[in-house]
């Protein structure tokens, strides 16, 4: 397993580095002493994960998040702050406080090498079992692509909905177009691009459109155009 | 009131009265044979005693006699406990002599008057010692649990404070670094612990003083600087320029400390760049004064550090009187925290 490790301070990633060596599961590929650099070395060397502190000068670990997509396994280092790892919608995930313990260490490998992430879809589109890393002012989430039943168009932003939340990420919804897996979204219109299992019924509507239910009740009309693609889609 | 009490205050009024009522009437019984005639003025006396004390009681809480100092308080207490006595015993002869007819000789009927008087006014006594005793014990009890409540939120408040002295983020990333540096330069590792040791040490005994000397106060800037650098590396650079009279004068003990500090949080730490932090010292006549430089603009630290500035220069009056200064000025991507200390009347 390819793992990147970002942090500000120099002898903190060669510590973790040692530490390291004890697992040869784990191939250290890179280093990144900010978020900028972690962006780069991300996309250059495709981690499956992410030793990750929060505090960085600049942009936070949280940003860094919230700016990949698909986000791989993360594992937090922090010295104080695992308080504010509590904030976090969803506990599937790890932190290590500094100086790190070995055997916490241990653990958390171990824990990530038995529920390895999807494996990163190469810079083709983002399947339903990609991760993205989702934040709202001060509340994140991780959440499976497959979770997310809409994306609503709010210029230049776009809210997802999933389970009980819609946050608003900084994504416009044709980005995401271009970026989802056709086979799971479906572009409904100029505001919504639904999530095809998540549709409980569809109806004729007005015009030769289409209107379909999705699960939680909430009802998305297909433009015409759509409706016809639609129909070319599901017919086989 | 809660119902709870509500509740005890009703259950205490009736059986209070109905047991007064029922002795009164086997007292009776011993002089003339039991009979309707002879219980019904015991049993009036009852109900007159319960709505009386009622009234009583609420002229009572209206009042807030239950808060009032006692030598106020007891006089009121007497005077109500006699007058309402007079009340019952003039009603209750009227009732005798209309309504039961019972005649007897004018001086007997006085004297009878005059017991009956004494009798209730002792009872009426008895009765606001029981309601006024029990208040006294329930608002004891409260305030009791008050002070405790505040004595714990004033320990908690002088620990955060105490706690507050040295960042625990910076602690545990320094012994991180550290760890790190007993591999790599077991030298260098040697000095930090040694640094680390003497930064600590300089935190805890300011805790038990309030001042120390610019000297001691630079050293331990000095240990946290060096730490610093071990962890931020070519990131951060200092100068620290003191004057050799200005270093026996008294500073709060961990000022320059706790600005040094916010100066490397806002203007090095968060900058990828890094940033340059500068202390300098300077005897001004009779005023000691500091000032901590460092790169970064002001709007980030003015805010969030508000707290910690109004702290520190709260803990600047205490000690050193209205005419010490503690200002905080940013320009040309400078943040500038400037003390002064007036030292005339100090050894």
């Amino acid at each position: 397993m390819k793992a990147l490790i970002i942090d500000d301070e120099r002898l903190a990633r060669n510590e973790l580095r040692r530490l390291l060596r004890a697992h040869p599961e784990i191939a250290v590929v890179g280093e990144a002493a900010n978020a900028d650099e972690a962006e780069a070395a991300v996309e250059r060397l495709r981690p499956d994960l992410l030793f990750l502190d929060v505090q960085m000068p600049g942009r936070s670990g949280f940003d860094l998040l919230a700016a990949l997509d698909p986000v791989p396994a993360v594992i937090f280092t922090t010295a104080y702050d695992q308080y504010a790892l509590r904030a976090f919608e969803v506990s599937a995930l790890d932190y290590l406080v500094k100086p790190i313990e070995p055997a916490r260490l241990a653990a958390a490998v171990e824990k990530v090498l038995a529920h390895p992430p999807a494996a990163p879809s190469s810079g083709a589109r983002l399947t339903a079992d990609d991760r993205v890393f989702v934040k709202d002012g001060d509340r994140c989430w991780f959440v499976r692509l497959g979770d997310v039943r809409l994306f609503e168009s709010e210029g230049n932003y776009t809210r997802l909905y999933f389970g009980r939340e819609k946050p608003l990420v900084y994504r416009s919804l044709s980005y995401l177009e271009d970026r989802l897996d056709p086979k799971t979204f479906f572009r409904a219109n100029r505001k919504h691009i639904l999530n095809l299992k998540r549709i409980t019924s569809i109806d004729a509507w007005f015009g030769g459109g289409l209107r379909a239910r999705l699960e939680d009740g909430t009802e998305i009309e297909l433009s015409r155009r759509q409706a016809q693609k639609f129909r070319e889609r599901m017919s086989l | 009131m809660d119902s709870r009490r509500r509740k005890a205050y009703w259950i205490c009024q009736i059986t209070g009265w109905s047991v007064y009522a029922v002795v009164n009437v086997v007292f009776a019984s011993f002089f003339r044979t039991l009979s309707w005639e002879a219980a019904l003025p015991n049993l009036m006396l009852g109900a007159l005693g319960l709505g009386l004390t009622h009234l009583y009681r609420n002229y009572v809480r209206r009042k807030g006699w239950v808060r009032l100092p006692l030598r106020r308080m007891i006089p009121r207490v007497l005077l109500a406990s006699v007058g309402i006595a007079l009340v019952m015993t003039t009603v209750m002869l009227v009732v005798f002599v209309s309504v039961f007819g019972v005649v007897a000789p004018e001086e007997f009927r006085f004297g009878v008057a005059l017991i009956m008087l004494f009798n209730l006014s002792a009872t009426m006594l008895l009765w606001s010692l029981i309601y006024f005793g029990l208040h006294y014990f329930w608002n004891y009890q409260r305030a009791e649990v008050e002070r405790w409540k505040l004595e714990s939120a004033v320990k908690d408040a002088e620990l955060r404070a105490l706690k507050a002295q040295i960042n625990p983020h910076f602690l545990f990333n320094s012994l991180n670094s550290v760890r790190a540096l007993i591999v790599e330069d077991p030298e260098r590792a040697q000095q930090a612990v040694t640094r680390l040791a003497g930064l600590l040490r300089h935190t805890l005994r300011s805790s038990e003083r309030a001042t120390t000397s610019l000297e001691e106060e630079l050293n331990a800037v000095r240990a946290y600087l060096e730490l610093e650098a071990v962890r931020l590396e070519e990131r951060l650079r200092y100068e620290i320029d003191a004057d050799a009279a200005a270093l026996r004068a008294p500073v709060p003990a961990m000022l320059v400390q706790t600005l040094v500090e916010n100066g490397i949080k806002h203007g090095v730490a968060t900058r990828t760049e890094g940033g340059e932090l500068r202390v300098t010292a300077r005897m001004n006549g009779a005023a000691l004064r500091l000032r901590v430089e460092n790169t970064g603009t002001l709007g980030a630290e003015a805010s969030p550090d508000a707290v910690g500035m109004r702290n520190a220069r709260e803990r600047l009056r205490l000690l050193f009187g209205a005419g010490a200064a503690l200002t905080l000025t940013g320009a040309d991507g400078k943040v500038v925290a400037e003390v002064v200390i007036p030292l005339e009347d100090r050894p």
